[in-house]
């Protein structure tokens, strides 16, 4: 008669666990249809779907890719803008240069001369204009501008 | 003779404080004067200034103001009546002329106007 003891019977219990744990991973594990091509297995799924899925990061990086070429080509679009308008400042700055120097070369040949008697006709008109202006005729009594309102009847 | 000057005299005249003095000058000068736009612009000063004496020239007097034998005169001073804000008294002097005046035609145009101002209100 044999003794059963703990140690035995434990050893046999904790064997058939320790055989589920030294299950080794194939290598086309991913490939639950396990196709065969002339005798190779495919080692990796070729359905893009389930190697994005596999990925994330991949797909990540290839987004980050085309983000970029598109920054560079705004950036290289940007740069040509900012040269044409650049040109055409530097265009109007001639232009400018230009008329400047011809209104130079024109004040040099013109003679400046003042017409005194003008000169003094114009200003007089126009402090006589202020002298007729309403706001200074209603401050001058009633006699005065009857004269006046005679004297221009009488012109 | 400077027209410019003149209408600056007449629009002084129209707001001066001396209200007797200034209704004399239009009176006497402006309404008196043979040029059409003088008279047009004298009787819308004196219809401007709004008190007694100056409306009574403007709207009872024959052959002044709204009485004037130019049209173009009589109805610048008719429109002048019609924008016043206050319309009381040129009402009153109408409505006096109307009845009391002793000229028929005078009579006539002061009914006229009266009917045209309680048209505008």
């Amino acid at each position: 008669m044999t003794k059963i003891t703990f140690n035995t019977k434990g050893v046999g219990l904790f064997k058939s666990l320790n055989k589920s744990e030294n299950k080794t991973v194939q290598p086309h594990a991913s490939n639950p249809f396990g196709i065969s091509f002339k005798g190779n297995v495919i080692q990796a799924d070729v359905f893009e779907t389930t190697s994005n899925k596999e990925n994330p990061g991949q797909a990540i990086k290839e987004k980050g890719k085309m983000f970029m070429s598109a920054v560079v080509g705004n950036i290289n679009s940007f740069n040509n803008a900012i040269k044409s308008r650049l040109n055409s400042v530097v265009s109007f700055g001639k232009r400018v240069r230009d008329n400047v120097s011809n209104w130079w070369e024109q004040a040099k040949n013109t003679e400046i001369s003042f017409d005194l008697n003008e000169l003094s006709r114009f200003v007089n008109e126009k402090f006589h204009m202020n002298e007729y202006s309403v706001g200074n005729l209603t401050k001058r009594p009633v006699g005065e501008l009857e004269e006046l309102w005679k004297a221009e009847m009488a012109v | 003779m400077n027209m410019s000057r003149i209408n600056n005299i007449i629009e002084a005249l129209s707001c001066h404080e001396d209200e007797k003095e200034a209704v004399r000058v239009l009176k006497e000068i402006g309404t008196n004067s043979p040029i059409d736009e003088v008279r047009e612009k004298t009787a819308q000063a004196l219809i401007k200034r709004n008190t007694h004496d100056s409306l009574v020239v403007a709207l009872i007097e024959k052959g002044k103001g709204i009485h004037d034998l130019s049209t173009r005169v009589a109805m610048s001073a008719i429109n002048e009546v019609l924008a016043l804000e206050d319309k009381s008294e040129a009402i009153k002097i109408l409505e006096d002329t109307m009845n009391l005046h002793s000229d028929e035609t005078v009579r006539d145009t002061a009914r006229s106007v009266r009917a045209l101002v309680e048209f505008s209100r």
